[in-house]
């Protein structure tokens, strides 16, 4: 056993540490309180936290049945038309060219999560306007110059694909298009050589939440990340 | 009612303070972080390996992930509010190497660099360097990539950071191997690595990652009975692990499963007995485990738990982290007590039937 002075230095450094981790966990947990939430932030706890990774609530709840638990897929259409709108028969028609941002038949697993972790980032961060564009940018930036596209008017899309509902006919396949939900589209377009501005397209169902926001009826107000219904819901 | 007040106070600091040094410094041996760090080398290699072909692609000039954007999102996520920055955290560039490059040639040699430091510290050589190292690869993945990490990388993390503090490469190594080599020629050395087998910082490594893996397993089991955060108002939501249906959408996602459960949307019981058997066994683990009964119960259910998770949610890195984190309870000498008091339960039982029989045998 080490000397006293030694256990006293490492019992309170162990007491830090661990009141550090209880905060980080409380403060996520619940309805946040103003105290819990000032303590994380303000005491220096989320940067160290922070620093060690472990600035989490460790709440891995698998699924709660919300957007964000779904499988999300991103994906560019090359060369849009004008008012295309992601439409499958217009893709086909016209043969468009379509770059997913997940490779086809991506192994092993652990790839395959990474590719759908960031499908889930623009998900998540859909609804917020001010931040909406910024990771579908720097993926459309990237995919593009990996692609030798330098100009051009394109159409990004971010899906969700919703499970089935255990009630639904067995052999139903899980890629019906009525089991897509638009999360986050956006025009492309160039503004100089290899930059790109992203024109969120708003959808019917968010002009309309829209309108109805302005005449002040909040209990019409749908979930935060739900974007516009392609099919219906299963 | 003075000196009850003074015998008590004293009484309980003394207890207090003889159980908090027995709980963290009374010396262990490295073989359970020894079996731990291999496990964890083996999940961090296939973890890196699986990087390769995307390393460039993700974080290279041409990347999809730009460091601007990172830094950018990372300090608004933690902020927790929309639109708003209160406070900036660290900056992420700070804490991954991974910023340092983007040219196709220096990128693909550092992930070469941090696979052999995986590897070494894997197979156990300079363990305790290797560990260190081996923590700050997978942090500088996981604050450079923060938009492509799951729930696995905080497990490996945490696991990681508390392995440091112990001797992780004293059995199942090279270093073990090669310190028994030695010892068999010099007698002198030999003693000082029976000196050095117990260790307080096994302890307090073994009893750190305990008391952590505790805390995720109750969080997790408390997040499956509470709803989200935000419940918008007139949005229809129900609990899925409530409503019993939490392992069916698991399975329905169509790219994440890794084996296709679809047949078990004609028996609803058995995927609401496994949803609600995933939610009592959480909260069980984190309050019977530390029993030294039902510890062995608790390590041996967590297998088929987290085995049947990984097959139907596609987290199976996750739950093979979990299930090495579980290790940290795994202590032979427990077990092998357990089965001797079984033995000695046995003889006792069969004395009180037939006296004389059990010291005869």
């Amino acid at each position: 056993m080490p000397s006293d002075g030694l256990r006293t230095l490492i019992s309170f450094l162990l007491f830090l540490h661990l009141f550090a981790l209880s905060v980080a966990v409380l403060s996520r947990t619940g309805t946040v309180s103003g105290f819990r939430s000032a303590l994380r932030t303000r005491t220096g706890v989320s940067h160290y936290l922070n620093l060690l990774g472990m600035d989490l609530g460790y709440d891995f709840h698998l699924t709660r049945n919300m957007p964000d638990d779904f499988d999300h897929v991103v994906d560019l259409v090359l060369d849009a038309p004008t008012g295309f709108r992601g439409e499958q028969e217009v893709i086909e028609q016209q043969q468009l060219e379509t770059i997913e941002l997940m490779p086809e038949d991506v192994w092993p697993g652990a790839r395959k999560r990474r590719y759908l972790s960031l499908g889930l980032s623009v998900a998540a961060n859909a609804s917020n306007d001010e931040i909406a564009s910024e990771i579908p940018k720097a993926l459309v930036t990237g995919l593009l110059a990996q692609h030798g596209r330098t100009d051009g008017k394109h159409y990004f899309r971010c899906r969700t694909i919703r499970p089935r509902n255990w009630g639904d006919e067995a052999n139903t396949d899980p890629h019906d298009p009525r089991y897509y939900f638009n999360d986050y589209m956006a025009d492309v377009v160039a503004t100089g050589p290899g930059q790109w501005n992203l024109v969120k397209v708003v959808s019917e169902g968010e002009a309309t939440q829209l309108q109805r926001q302005s005449t002040s009826d909040p209990a019409t107000q749908s979930p935060p990340g739900s974007g516009e219904r392609e099919g219906t819901q299963p | 009612m003075t000196a009850f007040l003074s015998n008590y106070s004293a009484l309980f600091v003394n207890r207090f303070g003889q159980g908090w040094n027995r709980f963290w410094y009374t010396p262990r041996d490295g073989y359970s972080l020894g079996l731990m760090r291999l496990c964890l080398g083996v999940l961090l290699l296939y973890l890196h390996l699986t990087y390769t072909p995307d390393v460039v692609r993700f974080f290279g000039t041409d990347g999809v992930i730009s460091p601007e954007v990172v830094v950018e999102m990372r300090q608004r996520i933690i902020t927790g509010e929309q639109n708003q920055i209160r406070y900036t955290t660290i900056n992420p560039r700070y804490l991954s190497y991974l910023y340092l490059f983007d040219d196709a040639f220096s990128l693909r040699a550092v992930h070469l660099i941090g696979a052999v430091i995986l590897l070494l510290f894997t197979i156990g050589l300079k363990s305790r360097v290797m560990c260190v190292l081996a923590w700050l690869v997978t942090l500088s993945y996981m604050h450079r990539a923060p938009f492509v990490t799951s729930a696995v990388e905080p497990i490996v993390c945490l696991l990681l950071f508390y392995m440091c503090f112990g001797r992780s490469g004293a059995s199942f190594s090279v270093d073990s191997w090669l310190a028994r080599r030695r010892a068999a020629r010099e007698p002198g050395f030999a003693r000082e690595l029976e000196e050095k087998s117990l260790s307080f910082g096994n302890t307090i490594a073994l009893r750190l990652m305990q008391v952590h893996v505790t805390v995720i397993y109750l969080a997790m089991g408390l997040a499956k009975l509470s709803g989200p955060p935000i419940v918008t108002e007139g949005s229809a939501w129900t609990n899925p692990w409530g409503a019993g249906h939490a392992v069916w959408l698991l399975i329905a996602r169509p790219e994440s499963p890794w084996v296709n459960l679809d047949w078990i949307a004609g028996y609803p019981y058995l995927f609401q007995s496994w949803t609600l058997a995933i939610v009592v066994f959480e909260l069980a683990f984190g309050v019977f485990i530390w029993n030294r009964l039902a510890r062995p119960l608790m390590l041996l259910v967590a297998l088929p738990m987290w085995g049947s998770l990984a097959l139907i949610s596609g987290i199976a890195p996750f739950s093979v982290a979990m299930l090495i984190a579980n290790l940290a309870f795994f202590d032979p000498e427990e077990w092998r007590e357990l089965g001797q008091a079984r033995g000695a339960a046995e003889d006792a039982a069969a004395e009180s039937r037939e006296p004389g029989r059990a010291a005869t045998a």
